[in-house]
Order: structure tokens, then C-alpha cells, then sequence
């Protein structure tokens, strides 16, 4: 998907004068009106996605799923801590004294109770942080070091792109799910460095992809022509590839997040991952489907996060990649 | 019943079933039974295994292939000869002085191929598993015969480097098997590519043979010219399973016994209308304790011990484990009701004593942080291994309760090798451990004695290694129960661990298969001594 | 063509080396030896140990015992596994074609995505492209390994029955047994293929020649497989090399779960028991055959694309 300029298109509508007596005519000065009016119709690339975004019904509701989900991660916690006063560790007892534990929901424990007597829904909020932060910053570092490393091999070309194709075959090759184990292992990683180590398998397809459309955008006439000015090749890659390469990361971005997310439970379901007893979606889920027939609501809620969350995000990033498509 | 089965089944047994089951359907020759396992099938057959490829799938399948001296019984805990599986024509004689025992063969006893069975086949066993350098995992035991001679091709002699208790020496005694020297002499000892007999053996001495080993499953057939009580199956299959999917096997008739599945299920499996659920306390059970790492000056003290087992409450512990356990006070569990004493320390769950106990002990309560003399919080980090869900609840829980009295405690789940590693090499504070029980008390010196290979507490009490020393040579058993407690009594008083609950064992059979007698061993494949009568109704 | 050829191959031995180097290394870094599992059993001691890793070498030092392997690795002898006991290659051929089968297979379904694609381009808007986009979506949005579970139950409570290992009895019994667990793990690809291929049939149908053709008055069917089709599915040929890696892991959950007698499962319990020689052995063979795999697209995509080849040049 090649994207062709980023410079606003002349306006083709709008009054025109027509050529008489041969004589070329002087253009005269706009009135407010048909300057607003130029300025609308000549409204560039991104302000038409976003038009076409705006109106793909599927793509705001999940940009709207997103949103809940998000809000209810970063405020639920607080809720829980200041207004409910329940923590997620915390193991909770019946009357009678005895470990609340496999409670099904109901007055007391709103999602129920877990085997070891904490309650679901507290730990499923705590679990959100954790999970959507796996999910974004595995999408972010993917972001920063494939772009880099895709741009370099992109615009330079020569002995840049072989390193960077090196590279990105050498990390497509290594059998990822052993060394995320062996990893998991030797650094019993907390958060952010599982999202490192899930980051490192990541941000070859983004390199991949951006450097696809840093090539194709390299020689455009443009380009060319600023580089001849004598622009230095920082400022062309910002200022000229960069944005067009911005809408692939978009895309990828929003993929990542999902594949990171749906990674992460994987990795719990062959026991490593996120380390108890810090609980994410993924090792909830994983943890429960010995239990399903006896606790279904402790299945349900993580399952149906996950799945939400990342449904949301896949959506949206299909929904960004139609509306930023040129072509369409 | 040969000490190598018993050893195999005492080493990995996580759930093991007694009770019969109620099978519906008239006992009939023929049919097949086929077993659900959890975990990978065995990857050699050999009768007398390294550790690393022993295993109870290994266990399972040489209960199958293989015979022994004597015949085991698992209802009164004793050796004896039943001429439906035993080698021997009767119990051995024992010399006046108690060291060396003779044991002479039965008549007829025939190889599946058909040579005979002579005391040459046990001493070819012999010469090799005894050597270093095989590696043979039942070495240790085998170290305490002095000599092994076979004066003519029916007799056995046995002589035993000291005079030991009288099961122990027996057990010690007939711990060899043969091996069908016309087969394997002159081939490796180890080597399977050198010697197929190891991959799959086809010369053999029990009731089945493989006949089909792969990742997926095992097939045994009968054996034709089984010299013992033919069974009535004609083979048995072993099955592969995951966690999830192990029940929904015997669910879904792929399978006729589900050998271990998850304590979760357990429910599910009793609500099934097909399936027969069958559980009790085993004697060679499995049991969990919280070890201290003795060596650490923060356990030195035993009121911090004592203080923190107060802040932990067993019935919550059978809680987690859904109800099938029950509480344990010392090594020897509830289930080995010969040798257990329930006489010792208990140390019941009282909050209140803990706390007055850590201010005895000069801890000081700095708000919620407790502090040690010299004003520094006090810190426990608590260890176990992530493959298990049980002790990855009690971590956590265990950490609720000392956070209570002000302890900070951090869990730390690791991956299994890691876990071992760290507790083999004593860098832990506390150990969550989960052990396998023994038959006889004396074996319970691999974590008490103060050189037992599996010590990780450390602990080091003379007087239990004095013990240890009488009990193993002590003939009558009444003075060796006396000596037993007092161990029991002792280890009690000293708290290097925490004896938290011995397991029940539960297995689930489809209501076809019958002839299941109860015994109070482990593993139902290699200690009820009735397979040659189990079968599947039409 | 050659001197492409030869590159390629200079660089895909490289990769092999540095990949087999680096795992050597990442191996030995681990803690937790093989020495570790032997001890589920109480009877062994730190002599047991001592003995076991002086048998298995772990006491040579790093890069000694890193030229040994990789002298022996180059002429196919990956020792023995330290729990098999046998050449880690002998066990590999054991369980690699019931893998190979269910990879085909499941890369029989992700081809799945390529009509699905051209479909969802053709209708752009309607109704196909939008029950062919949901579905895409829903099926990115479950864990694999959760929807193979869910099927099991739901397949042993409705028809009381799962496929449960390979099916040994007749070409029937081997179909029901395969499709499965080799859908899950297919579906995941034809997502991919759908997507890929509906965004470049989109760019062709766009194209000035496309129109050009339709203008001149070719048939509908002309224009549609030789210039639309064509141009917009060679690009797949590229995706396809890039399953590969993916396929194997995603394998190694499926046939645990399963119960598939393949190499995915040898995998994960090489890598859970740290059986060093079969370890690596298989990951030496599998990133052998990733790149052979991955050359060929390369060289399929080489032959059937023109402006590649002239860019040789």
C-alpha cells in the first residue's frame, strides 16, 4: 500500500475564472466565505480518513470499547482501593470462618470468588492494568525500533537494508516459543520486561512493513527533489517519509497490541508469562480452565475481556487501515 | 512384587486409589483396557532404569512386563508368595544371623519366548545393576548386599552386609529381577540403539508384552506362556492425555480409567453417571510441607518458627486442596497407619500465640512492619514451583498470614528445574515441598537424617541419626515403632518443616471395569496385586 | 538468477550458524540443569548429580564444549538426548510427519483465505465483505488455545466424542482426527491470507489497466483472471514463506492438548526437562527447514514476478 503525497491536493472546485480575451487574469482576492470554503474542500489526506473513519460505524464502536475498557483499568483499581475497599490478594472468609473459596457471584462477590477465596471482580481490574500494559507497550517498543530500523533500510538502501534484513530474518528464525520460555526462565521477568521480550518478536514485521513503504516513497519526486536542495537526511526522513509511513504503523500498532495481549495468555497456559500471584487476563484465563465445569464465572470474565479488548483493537486497526488507504 | 516396582511407585505416585469399584458386568476374558495417562509415555523400557527416564509411566508399564521374587501385599503391608505372579517358590530362609537369605525358584517359570527362567538370569541382573557406572536408580538399596551367588540354576543366595530390620532386609533381598541373559548378554547394558531389548523389550518375564511403544501410547498384549495366573484382559493400552482432556477420555468411552486428573474435575468426574470415582488415603500417599531453610540466622531461633507454623491453618490448606487431603503432623502420613504417630506437637493455628511468640523472640511490631532487634524489617521470600497450582494457592495464602504478623513476605513462583536447583543448592528461605510417602520408615532418611540427599532443611538432630541407625537394623517391631515415634516426636519438637496435609488419592474408572481390589499402596497399576483379575464388561 | 542463488545461500548458512550459536549459548545460560528433573526421586544425591553431569559434559567449559557440538552438529550427529538416550535425530523422524501433516494441513485451510479475499474485495461494502471481515476479526480475538479447549467440550458434550491423537484406522478415521486441531491452527493463517489478499485485489482493481481492459470491451471473466487475479496474487507467494516459524509453535500448543504424537510436544519437553543435544537439534533442523522454506518462496517469487527479477540486475 503505497501512500502517494501528503502535501494538500489543489483545490479543483471552487470558483473559476474563466480565461477571456486571451489576456491571463490577475486572481483576484477571495471573499472570507470562498476562503473557508478553499480551505475545507482543500482538506488534505488525514482529514478525509478521518471523515471516512467517522462515519465506519464498526471502527467507532470499537474506538468507543477501547475507551470503556481503558477507563475501567486505570479507574477501577481506584475504585476498589478508596471506595470498596476490596484488594486483590486479599483472601476472604465466610461467616462460619471458613475460605470463601469458588463463591459463586451473588450479593457479597459481585463475579465471585476464585479458588483461593479472592474476589473476581477486583482481581479482573488489577488484571486489566497488567494486561493492557503488556499490550501497549509491546506495541509501542515494536513501534519505535521496527520504525527506526524499517526507515534506515528503507531510505539508505545498500549495506543498511542487508544488516536490517539480517537482522529481521535472524529474529523471524530464532523458534520463539523456546526462548520466550528460556527467557521467562532466566530473568523472571516482571511486566515491562515480558513486554520487552515480547517486543523482540514483534518489531520485525513492523520494520518490515514501514520499510516496504519507506522504499517505495524514497524515490518519489519530491523526495528527490529535496534531497538535491541539499536537506540533510534526518529532515527528509521526518518530514517526508515519516508521515506516510505513519499510516502503516498505525495499523500494525493496533495488531500488535492484540497479538500481544492474545501472546501473553499463551505463554500462562504453558506456565510462564505473567508470575503469580500478580494476576493478568491471560494467566486468569489460563488458570481457570481446569475449573470451568465447576466455576464457570471464573472463565467468563477474563475470556470475555480479552476478547473484547482485543476485538476492539483489531477492528479499529482494520478500520484505520481502510480509512487511511488512499486508494479507496 | 519386586522393591524395583515398589521403588518406581513410591518415587512419582500423585494419585493412587484404593477401593473397589462397582463395576457393572460379569468378569470375563478377553477385552482391552485402556488407561489415560497424564505426562509422556516412557521413552525406554528397561527393568532397571537411570533416574532420569524413571517415571511412573515407567512404573506402570514394567508393573506389566516384568515379575518379581516375592508378591507384595498391600492389605497387611507384607511380603508373601502368591504363585499367581512370584518367582519364588516360598518365602526365603534366613540364616541364624540374620544376613543372608536363599531364595529357590519355582518350577516352569518360562521367558515369553519360551527358554527357561533360571537363578543365571537373576545373576546377570545382578552384575549389572550393581555396577556403578549403570546408574541403576535403586543403587542405594542395592549397596547394602554384600554378595549375590546363584550355586545352581533354582537357588538365590543373598548375603547383606549387615543384619537389617526384617522388611527392610527382605525388600533388600528380592529387590532383583532377572533379565534374560540368552538376550542381552553381550549387548549394551544402556545403550538403546545398541540394544533394542531396552527400547522395548520382547523377551520378558510378566503377564504382557509391548507390542507398540510411541508418543501417543503404549499397547501390551498377553503374554502366552506366562508362567503365572493368566490375567483375564487381553491387553492394555496406554493413552496419552492433557490435563483438560484426560476425564473427557473416559467420558467419551476413549478411554476406560483415567489414572490422574486434575483435583478439579473431581466433582465433575463423581456428578458423571458412567464413571466410578474411588479415593482413600494411600500409605505411599503424597504429602506437603513448608520448609525452613535452617541455615538462614533469621530460622535460627525456633520461636520464629514455631511463630510463623501458629500463623498457618491446616483446615484452610485442605480447603485449597478442594477437600481431598487431610492433615498431617510429621514425615509419616495419616494413611501409614502402622508407623504414624499422631503423638507429636501439633502446633494448631493460633494468631495470638504467634505474635506473643515473635515478641518473645524479640521482634518488635513498628506499626504493620516487624522489626528484629536490631531494627531491621523482617524479610522471608517463599519459593515454589510454578507447574504446581495447589502450591502456587498456598503460597499466596501463606503470605496473607505472615503479612498479618507484620512479616514481609514476597512468593516466588519458578519454573520447575529452577526450583530444584535453588532447594538442592539451600538458597531459599522457605521451600513449599510436596514429597511422596514411605513404606517403611527407615527410607523417611532422605530428608531427616543429616545426610539425607534430599535434606534441603538442613536439619541435623544426632539423635535422630542415632535413631535412624537403630531402626534399620532392629529386628523386633515393636522397639522399632518405639524408635520410629520418638524420631517422629523429635522431628516435631525441632520444626525444620511444617507438615501441612497428606493428599488423597482419587482415580476414575468408566463403570465398565471391574475386579479392582482396594489397596492401600499407591499407583493401582503396580501395587494392587490383582491385575491378573481385573477386566472390562461388554 | 545464480548469483542471486548463491547469495542467498551464503546468507541463509550464515543465519543457520549464528541461529545454532546463539540458542548453544542460550542453553547453557539457563539455570537449572537436566540434573534437575532426576531429582523427583529421593534416592538422588549430589553424588548422583555430580556423576550424571560429568556423563552429559556439562562440566566442560562454555566454548569447548561449543566447538565439540558444532563439529559433530555439521555432519548430522546431535549426540544423544540425555533422556531418550538415543540420537536426537532418530527420535525427530519419529514424530516430525505427523507435524508435517498437520502443518499441510493447516496450510491446506490458510490457502482458504485466498478466495475468501478475492470475494470480500469483489463485494467491497456488502454483505460478503462484511460477514468475511467479522469473521476474521473473531477469530484474531481468541487465544488458540482457548478455542481448541471450548471445542473439545462442547464436541464431547454434543456428539460425545474428540479427536484425540492421530486416527489410525483408515483414511476416515485419519480425516476426523486431523481437521481439528489442524483448522485451529489454520484458521489463524487464513485470516492472514484473507486480509493480505483482499487489500492487494483492492489495489489492483484500482489500477488505470484494469479499467483499460474492462474498456475494451475484453469478457468479464478475462479480465478478471488474467489481470486482475494474477497481479494481485502474486504478492501471496511471498506470505507464504513466512508461516512457517509461526506454524511450529502454534503445533506445539495443539498437540499438547490434542494428544498429537508430533514434534511441537518434543519441543516444549525438550525445553521444560532441558535436554540439551535434542533441543537443539531441533532447533537446528527447524531453522533449517524454515530457511530452505523460506528460499523457495523467495525463488518462486523471483521466477513469477518480472520487476524482481529485472531488479537483480
Amino acid at each position: 500500500m503505497t501512500q502517494v503525497t501528503g502535501e494538500p491536493t489543489p483545490s479543483r472546485n471552487g470558483t473559476s475564472t474563466p480565461v477571456s480575451d486571451g489576456e491571463p487574469r490577475r486572481p483576484r482576492p477571495l471573499t472570507p466565505e470562498e476562503e473557508a470554503q478553499q480551505f475545507r474542500v482543500s482538506q488534505g489526506f488525514y482529514a478525509r480518513a478521518w471523515g471516512k473513519f467517522r462515519h465506519d460505524r464498526l471502527s467507532m464502536i470499537a474506538a468507543a470499547g477501547i475507551g470503556i475498557v481503558v477507563l475501567i483499568t486505570l479507574l477501577g483499581p481506584i475504585v476498589c482501593e478508596f471506595v470498596l475497599r476490596t484488594a486483590p490478594d486479599t483472601i476472604m472468609r465466610m461467616p462460619d470462618g471458613r475460605v470463601a473459596v469458588l463463591q459463586p457471584p451473588g450479593e457479597r462477590f459481585l463475579l465471585g470468588t476464585d479458588d483461593l477465596g479472592r474476589d473476581v471482580l477486583t482481581r479482573l481490574l488489577y488484571a486489566g492494568r497488567i494486561s493492557l500494559s503488556i499490550g501497549f507497550l509491546v506495541a509501542f517498543i515494536s513501534i519505535v525500533v521496527g520504525t527506526a530500523a524499517g526507515l534506515a533500510a528503507g531510505y539508505f538502501g545498500g549495506w543498511v537494508d542487508d544488516l536490517v534484513n539480517a537482522v529481521i530474518q535472524f529474529v523471524f528464525n530464532i523458534p520463539g516459543l523456546f526462548v520466550l520460555i528460556i527467557l521467562s526462565v532466566v530473568f523472571q521477568p516482571d511486566v515491562p520486561l515480558l513486554a520487552l521480550i515480547f517486543a523482540f518478536f514483534f518489531w520485525p514485521g513492523t520494520a518490515r512493513q514501514v520499510r516496504g513503504v519507506a522504499q517505495s516513497v524514497r524515490n518519489l519526486d519530491y523526495v528527490v527533489a529535496a534531497q538535491s536542495l541539499g536537506a540533510s537526511n534526518f529532515r527528509i526522513i521526518t518530514r517526508h517519509i515519516l508521515p506516510n509511513v505513519s499510516n502503516i504503523i498505525m495499523v500494525v500498532a493496533g495488531f500488535d497490541v492484540g497479538g500481544a495481549i492474545l501472546g501473553e495468555s499463551a505463554l500462562s497456559y504453558l506456565g510462564f508469562g505473567v508470575r503469580v500471584p500478580l494476576s493478568s487476563w491471560g494467566n486468569m484465563l489460563s488458570g481457570s480452565i481446569d475449573l470451568f465445569e465447576k466455576a464457570p464465572w471464573l472463565v467468563y470474565p477474563p475470556g470475555a475481556m480479552i476478547f473484547v479488548t482485543v476485538l476492539c483493537v483489531v477492528l479499529l486497526a482494520d478500520g484505520l487501515r481502510d480509512a487511511l488507504d488512499p486508494r479507496v | 512384587m519386586t522393591i524395583g516396582a515398589t521403588i518406581l511407585a513410591a518415587c512419582n505416585t500423585p494419585s493412587q486409589s484404593q477401593s473397589g469399584s462397582q463395576a457393572s458386568g460379569e468378569p470375563r476374558k478377553g477385552g482391552i483396557l485402556r488407561v489415560a495417562w497424564l505426562g509422556n509415555p516412557p521413552k525406554v523400557m528397561h527393568p532397571y532404569p537411570e533416574p532420569q527416564y524413571n517415571g511412573e509411566s515407567l512404573g506402570d508399564v514394567a508393573a506389566l512386563f516384568t515379575a518379581g521374587l516375592l508378591s507384595f501385599d498391600w492389605e497387611k503391608l507384607d511380603y508373601w508368595v502368591d504363585p499367581g505372579d512370584a518367582m519364588a517358590a516360598a518365602l526365603p530362609t534366613v540364616s541364624p544371623d540374620g544376613k543372608t537369605f536363599t531364595f529357590t525358584l519355582r518350577d516352569n517359570l518360562k521367558w515369553s519366548d519360551g527358554q527357561p527362567i533360571t537363578s543365571a538370569d537373576f545373576q546377570f541382573a545382578w552384575d549389572n545393576a550393581s555396577k556403578e557406572e549403570n546408574n541403576y536408580v535403586g543403587l542405594d538399596d542395592l549397596e547394602r548386599i554384600e554378595s549375590y551367588r546363584t550355586p545352581d540354576p533354582k537357588t538365590i543366595v543373598v548375603t547383606l552386609k549387615e543384619p537389617l530390620a526384617r522388611f527392610i532386609a527382605i525388600a533388600t533381598a528380592s529387590a532383583i529381577g532377572p533379565i534374560p541373559k540368552h538376550v542381552w548378554q553381550g549387548k549394551s547394558w544402556l545403550d538403546p540403539v545398541a540394544n533394542s531389548e531396552i527400547l522395548k523389550p520382547t523377551v520378558v518375564a510378566g503377564p504382557y508384552i509391548p507390542k507398540e511403544a510411541s508418543a501417543e501410547r503404549v499397547t501390551m498384549v498377553r503374554n502366552p506362556t506366562f508362567w503365572g495366573k493368566q490375567p483375564l484382559l487381553d491387553e492394555v493400552h496406554f493413552i496419552t492425555a492433557s490435563p483438560q482432556t484426560v476425564l473427557n477420555l473416559v467420558k467419551t468411552n476413549a478411554a476406560d480409567w483415567a489414572k490422574n486428573f486434575p483435583p478439579a474435575q473431581y466433582s465433575d468426574a463423581k456428578r458423571t453417571s458412567s464413571i466410578n470415582v474411588v479415593e482413600w488415603q494411600a500409605v505411599t500417599g503424597q504429602y506437603r510441607n513448608v520448609e525452613f531453610n535452617m541455615r538462614r540466622p533469621l530460622f535460627a531461633d525456633k520461636k520464629m518458627r514455631e511463630a510463623l507454623t501458629h500463623a498457618l491453618n491446616r483446615k484452610d490448606f485442605i480447603q485449597f486442596e478442594d477437600d481431598l487431603a487431610a492433615e498431617q503432623f510429621s514425615v509419616i502420613t495419616q494413611g501409614n497407619t502402622k508407623w504414624v504417630n499422631n503423638n507429636v506437637e501439633k502446633y494448631p493455628y493460633d494468631l495470638d500465640k504467634a505474635k506473643q511468640l515473635l515478641r518473645e523472640a524479640g521482634f518488635t511490631l513498628d506499626g504493620a512492619v516487624l522489626k528484629d532487634r536490631s531494627g531491621q524489617p523482617v524479610h522471608i521470600e517463599i519459593i515454589f514451583p510454578t507447574t504446581s497450582q495447589p502450591r502456587t494457592k498456598m503460597a499466596a495464602y501463606i503470605q496473607q498470614q505472615w503479612k498479618s504478623l507484620g512479616i514481609d513476605t514476597a512468593v516466588n513462583g519458578l519454573e520447575f528445574n529452577t526450583f530444584v536447583e535453588r532447594t538442592q543448592n539451600r538458597q531459599f528461605d522457605v521451600s513449599m515441598g510436596t514429597w511422596s510417602a514411605v513404606l517403611d520408615p527407615d527410607d523417611a532418611k532422605t530428608w531427616i537424617h543429616s545426610t539425607g540427599p534430599q535434606n534441603n532443611t538442613g536439619y541435623a538432630n544426632p539423635r535422630v541419626d542415632e535413631l535412624f541407625q537403630q531402626g534399620m537394623v532392629e529386628q523386633d517391631d515393636t522397639k522399632r515403632k518405639q524408635m520410629y515415634d520418638e524420631i517422629q516426636r523429635l522431628l516435631a519438637d525441632d520444626l525444620p518443616a511444617f507438615y501441612t496435609v497428606t493428599l488423597k488419592q482419587f482415580t476414575a474408572f468408566d463403570k465398565k471395569v471391574g475386579g479392582v481390589k482396594p489397596s492401600k499402596g499407591g499407583n493401582l497399576m503396580t501395587t494392587n496385586n490383582n491385575i491378573a483379575s481385573w477386566y472390562v464388561a461388554q | 538468477m545464480h548469483q542471486f542463488l548463491i547469495r542467498r545461500l551464503i546468507q541463509s548458512a550464515l543465519l543457520l550458524w549464528l541461529l545454532m550459536t546463539f540458542t548453544f549459548f542460550l542453553t547453557r545460560a539457563t539455570p537449572g540443569g537436566p540434573e534437575a528433573a532426576f531429582l523427583e526421586n529421593p534416592k538422588i544425591g549430589p553424588e548422583e548429580i555430580a556423576r550424571i553431569r560429568e556423563r552429559f559434559g556439562l562440566n566442560d567449559p562454555a566454548p569447548v564444549a561449543y566447538m565439540k557440538w558444532l563439529g559433530s552438529a555439521i555432519t548430522l550427529d546431535f549426540g544423544r538426548s540425555y533422556y531418550y538416550l538415543r540420537p536426537p535425530l532418530d527420535i525427530i523422524q519419529e514424530r516430525i510427519w505427523p507435524t508435517v501433516q498437520l502443518g499441510l494441513t493447516a496450510y491446506v485451510f490458510a490457502f482458504l483465505g485466498i478466495p475468501l479475499g478475492v470475494i470480500a474485495a469483489f463485494h467491497r461494502g456488502k454483505l460478503p465483505d462484511v460477514i468475511i471481515r467479522v469473521f476474521t476479526v473473531l477469530w484474531d480475538s481468541m487465544p488458540s488455545w482457548w478455542t481448541a479447549l471450548v471445542l473439545i467440550v462442547i464436541l464431547s458434550t454434543t456428539i460425545h466424542w474428540f479427536p484425540q491423537g492421530q486416527g489410525r484406522d483408515g483414511p476416515i478415521s485419519w480425516f476426523t482426527h486431523i481437521i481439528i486441531p489442524a483448522m485451529i491452527l489454520g484458521l489463524g493463517g487464513t485470516v492472514a491470507f484473507t486480509r493480505y489478499v483482499r487489500s492487494q485485489v483492492l489495489e489492483v482493481l484500482g489500477q488505470d489497466y484494469v479499467r483499460v481492459a474492462r474498456a475494451k470491451g475484453l469478457p468479464e471473466r478475462i479480465v478478471t483472471t488474467r489481470h486482475i487475479l494474477r497481479n494481485s496474487l502474486l504478492p501471496v507467494v511471498t506470505l507464504m514463506g513466512g508461516f512457517l516459524p509461526g506454524l511450529i509453535s502454534g503445533a506445539a500448543l495443539m498437540e499438547g492438548i490434542f494428544n498429537w504424537p508430533g514434534m511441537g510436544r518434543l519441543y516444549l519437553e525438550a525445553a521444560a526437562t532441558r535436554d540439551f543435544p535434542l533441543l537443539l537439534a531441533i532447533i537446528t533442523m527447524l531453522t533449517l527447514a524454515t530457511l530452505v522454506g523460506m528460499l523457495i518462496a523467495d525463488i518462486a517469487y523471483g521466477v513469477v514476478d518480472p520487476r524482481i527479477r529485472l531488479a537483480q540486475r
